[in-house]
C-alpha cells in the first residue's frame, strides 16, 4: 500500500527516531526496517527519507558518521541525540492519542 | 561493473546540476549500491537492478527539491555579521553623503572609501565568524548541513569583500589619477590594498577544492584578520605620506593580529575537548 505522501511525512519522524532508538543505523537498513515491521505495507521513495534525516541532523537529534564496513563499503550511519529521545517521547504521545481515538471510533460496533 | 560505474556517475552528473551537494551525493550512492546488489543478488542484471533502484530512489528533480526545502536556519553569528556588514554600509555611506561637495571627483572618492571599507571590514566579519567558530567548535560539533552552509557562507563574504575591495581600488586609481597624476606608486597603502586584494581572490578561489572543510574555511578567515589589520591599519603605521589618515594605533594592529592568532592556534584544538562530561 503507497501512503499518501502527508501521511508519510508526518510518520517518517516518529519512525525514524523510533528505529534510532533501537541502535545506530543507516538509510539503507532504516527503510529496509520500517518495510519489514510493517509486513511491506509502508513503501517509501526511498530518497524521501534522505532529507529528514538531514532535517533532524540539522534539528541535533541525530548525529551521523561514515563508518566503512569489512567489505569496505562506507555507510553514514545516524545515532539518537539527547533532543531526539526527548522529541521521541512527544511523538510517542501524539501518536498515542491519534491511534487510541481512531481505534475507538472504529471499534466493530460503530461501523 | 564497469557499466554499472558508468550509470552511477552520469547520474551523479544529473543530481549535480541539479544543486544537490557531493556529501549528500555520496550517501544516496551508498543507498543506490545497497540497492542494486540485493536485486543483483535475487537474479536481476546490474543495469536493471540500477534502473530499479533509482525509480525506488524517486526522480532526480523530486529529491532535489526535497532537499532544497531544508532551509537550515541561520547561524545566529552569521545573522549578526550580516546585520552588522548591512549597518556598516547604510552608516558608511550617510557619512559620506554628509561630507559630500557635489563635484564628480569627490562622488568618485567618496564612493571609493565606501567600496573598500566595505570590502575590508567585510572581511573582518568573515573573521569574527571565524573566531566565534572555533570558540564553538570547542564545546560542540556543527551539524552536517550546518557546516556545508557555514562554507557558502564564506565563500559569499570572501567573495563580495573581493569584488568590493577590487572595484574599490579600481576607482581609488581614477581618482589618484586625477587627483595626483598617477594610477598607481605602491604607496604603503596602496601596496597594502594590492596585498588584501591578492588574498582575498585566493581565498574565494580555495572554495572551489572539493574536499575543503570549514574548519579550513575559518581558520583561512584568521589569517585574512591579520592580512587585512596588516594592509588596512599596518600601512597607516608605516608613514603613509599619501592617504594620510586613519587611526595611526599599533595596539589596534597588535590586538587584531594577536587575538587572530590566539583563536586560530584555538581553532587547532580537537573538537569538543572543552564539552563537560556527561556521563
Amino acid at each position: 500500500m503507497k501512503l499518501e505522501k502527508e501521511l508519510v511525512a508526518a510518520s517518517s519522524i516518529a519512525l525514524i527516531l523510533s528505529i534510532l532508538s533501537e541502535g545506530d543505523s543507516y538509510g539503507y537498513a532504516i527503510i529496509q526496517r520500517v518495510k519489514e515491521l510493517s509486513g511491506g505495507e509502508i513503501e517509501w521513495t526511498d530518497g524521501m527519507l534522505y532529507p529528514v534525516l538531514h532535517w533532524l541532523e540539522d534539528q541535533e537529534q541525530v548525529r551521523s558518521r561514515w563508518i566503512k564496513a569489512e567489505t569496505g563499503r562506507k555507510r553514514k550511519y545516524y545515532s539518537l541525540q539527547p533532543k531526539g529521545r526527548q522529541a521521541l517521547r512527544e511523538q510517542k504521545e501524539q501518536w498515542s492519542v491519534v491511534t487510541s481515538t481512531l481505534k475507538h471510533l472504529w471499534k466493530p460496533h460503530h461501523a | 561493473m564497469h557499466n554499472l560505474e558508468q550509470l552511477i556517475v552520469e547520474w551523479r552528473n544529473s543530481m549535480t546540476k541539479l544543486g544537490v551537494s557531493s556529501k549528500t551525493l555520496d550517501e544516496l550512492e551508498s543507498h543506490l549500491r545497497e540497492t542494486v546488489n540485493q536485486l543483483v543478488r535475487s537474479g536481476m542484471s546490474e543495469t536493471e537492478a540500477f534502473r530499479s533502484a533509482v525509480t525506488q530512489l524517486g526522480t532526480p528533480p523530486m529529491i532535489a527539491s526535497e532537499f532544497r526545502k531544508l532551509n537550515s536556519s541561520t547561524w545566529l553569528p552569521v545573522k549578526l555579521a550580516i546585520g552588522l556588514a548591512i549597518l556598516l554600509a547604510v552608516a558608511q555611506a550617510g557619512l559620506l553623503a554628509l561630507r559630500f561637495d557635489g563635484r564628480a571627483l569627490s562622488l568618485l572618492l567618496k564612493i571609493h572609501v565606501w567600496t573598500v571599507t566595505l570590502g575590508f571590514g567585510g572581511t573582518f566579519l568573515l573573521g569574527a565568524i571565524g573566531i566565534c567558530f572555533v570558540c564553538q567548535r570547542c564545546i560542540s560539533d556543527f551539524s552536517q548541513p550546518r557546516l556545508e552552509a557555514l562554507k557558502r557562507v564564506s565563500f559569499i563574504f570572501n567573495s563580495l569583500a573581493a569584488i568590493l575591495t577590487a572595484v574599490g581600488i579600481g576607482l581609488g586609481m581614477l581618482w589618484a589619477k586625477a587627483a595626483w597624476g598617477r594610477y598607481w606608486a605602491w604607496d604603503p597603502k596602496e601596496t597594502g590594498a594590492f596585498c588584501i586584494l591578492a588574498w582575498l581572490i585566493f581565498s574565494t578561489v580555495i572554495h572551489c577544492w572539493r574536499g575543503l572543510s570549514a574548519r579550513v574555511v575559518f581558520l583561512l578567515s584568521l589569517i585574512g584578520n591579520v592580512v587585512v589589520g596588516l594592509g588596512w591599519f599596518g600601512a597607516n603605521l608605516v608613514g603613509a605620506r599619501l592617504h594620510n589618515y586613519g587611526e595611526k594605533s599599533l595596539l589596534m594592529l597588535a590586538v587584531v593580529a594577536a587575538s587572530s592568532v590566539v583563536f586560530f592556534l584555538v581553532g587547532l584544538t580537537p573538537t569538543g575537548w572543552l564539552r563537560l562530561s556527561k556521563n
